[in-house]
């Protein structure tokens, strides 16, 4: 019996209706390799639902929130809403009552804008105190620092750059002079499982200040790049004793003629803030397996 | 009271994150993935006479339109064009005797993620949300061959990649001073 054959992963799954159920049932007792098969589908279909199952458990941790209590005001005010929609006392008195005072509103409003523009065409109008509206706002960069702490950025990567990337590149910086350099490169990371990982280490929210960087004997470097050859994320990777191995964010790398250069005037894509020096971040990990999963060059 | 109204508190219990991660996977935005779910749960209530038995499937086929919707609006049209069923042979050993041997957690999902949109969509609605391979087609606007096409081949994939994976990290040699 041929073991690659979608109707014996649909009879393993419980999916065949009779009397084709029966038929592969009775192909199935007859081939040890595809009893194996229905087991290890059968095996496999329930370490997915394990799997799955546990992602709605972590869902919440993860930041896959259901709505939160704004968000439900608001459903509930769509709801009621919703619910307007059958109600035909709004048809019939609500809703031209409502129509109306609409209508007085608007003619209020436009006698009192008429009347006020006419006193500020002879009076200076005294200029607007502009700091005062936006030190009332909370700037966009500052969300979420306060859960962050006082030795941590906000991550500078943006998610649709971590998004575009399709291959990484990875080599040894080399000539490195006030941490710019050649990569020479080691190997390009095409396999989707492994760019995925990599990526993966990109996602973390918050990036740590490290300790004084201690000479390396080496630093690699990552390239993060898109299906067009553009870099999009950049990291070098190193050992920094009692911090653990990092990888350190690039602000600015380029690619010349297949040539990888950490430095230069290009600067990547993300929210770098011009009062953090970059190089005195990165995401620890307490091992290499957990940083980047294998060793370059080895 | 409609049965609707009366209903909508258990079905957000039991879909509500279900639907947000099937919304999630496809648009790939949590915040976006929200309100797909929001605008599905009150179509449900405006509608209002979907028979219990069809509940699952309607809710994710209108989730799934949202979703959709939201990746048009941005122009992200790689998840509709991904059509590719990766059909490479597979003689790789069964790997999960090994898999039930090490800590796995999380480790499939991994792997899974890395398949194409359309097959972790077609696992997502039969694993997770146990609907058959008829509902999964109404869902996707195919055919249960097609599902079941899709499924065999996501699941091959996963057991050859979760092989390969097992084998590709190497020991490292600390370089450190």
């Amino acid at each position: 019996m041929n073991i690659d054959d979608p109707k014996l992963t649909a009879f393993a799954l419980g999916e065949l209706d009779e009397p084709e159920r029966s038929a592969i049932e009775s192909q199935v007792a007859q081939s040890p390799e595809a009893q194996r098969y229905v087991d290890e589908m059968r095996k496999l279909a329930r370490a997915l639902k394990d799997e799955f199952a546990a992602e709605i458990q972590n869902s919440v941790a993860t930041g896959l929130r259901p709505v939160d209590e704004r968000r439900a005001a608001t459903w509930l005010q769509r709801r009621n809403l919703s619910d307007i929609h059958d109600d035909p006392w709004f048809w019939s008195i609500g809703r031209p009552l409502a129509v109306a005072a609409v209508l007085s509103i608007l003619a209020i409003l436009s006698a009192v804008l008429i009347t006020s523009r006419s006193r500020h065409d002879s009076i200076a109008s005294p200029p607007t105190d502009y700091t005062s509206i936006e030190g009332e706002q909370t700037p966009p960069s500052e969300i979420g620092l306060e859960s962050i702490g006082p030795e941590q950025v906000s991550n500078p990567w943006s998610g649709e750059a971590i998004r575009r990337i399709d291959h990484v590149v990875i080599g040894e910086l080399v000539g490195e002079n006030s941490g710019a350099g050649e990569v020479r490169i080691i190997e390009t990371v095409n396999d989707a499982y492994r760019v995925q990982r990599l990526k993966e280490r990109l996602t973390v929210p918050a990036l740590s200040r490290q300790p004084e960087t201690q000479p390396t004997d080496r630093t690699y470097t990552l390239m993060f790049v898109d299906r067009g050859g553009r870099i999009v994320a950049g990291t070098n990777f190193y050992w920094v004793a009692n911090f653990g191995f990092v990888l350190q964010p690039l602000q600015s790398a380029y690619e010349s003629a297949g040539r990888y250069f950490v430095g230069g005037d290009a600067i990547l894509p993300g929210d770098w803030k011009s009062n953090v020096n970059y190089r005195d971040y990165a995401i620890p990990f307490v091992d290499w397996q957990d940083c980047i999963g294998y060793a370059p060059g080895v | 009271m409609k049965q609707a109204d009366q209903n909508v508190d258990e079905l957000l219990r039991r879909f509500e994150i279900p639907l947000l991660q099937y919304a999630a996977r496809i648009t790939g935005n949590n915040e976006a993935a929200r309100d797909v779910v929001q605008e599905t749960f009150i179509k449900f209530q405006r509608n209002g006479t979907v028979a219990p038995e069809k509940t699952s499937t309607w809710l994710f086929t209108v989730c799934r339109n949202g979703a959709l919707n939201v990746c048009r609006k941005e122009k992200r049209i790689m998840y509709l064009d991904q059509e590719i069923i990766e059909s490479h042979g597979d003689d790789q050993p069964m790997p999960f005797e090994r898999m039930e041997q090490r800590e796995a957690s999380g480790f499939l999902m991994k792997i899974l993620a890395t398949l194409p949109p359309r097959q972790q969509e077609v696992l997502q609605l039969k694993f997770q949300n146990d609907l058959s391979y008829q509902e999964i087609a109404k869902i996707t606007k195919t055919t249960a061959n097609s599902v079941g096409v899709l499924i065999h081949t996501a699941v091959k994939t996963l057991r050859q990649r979760y092989s390969e994976a097992s084998r590709d990290f190497l020991p490292f040699e600390s370089r450190t001073t």
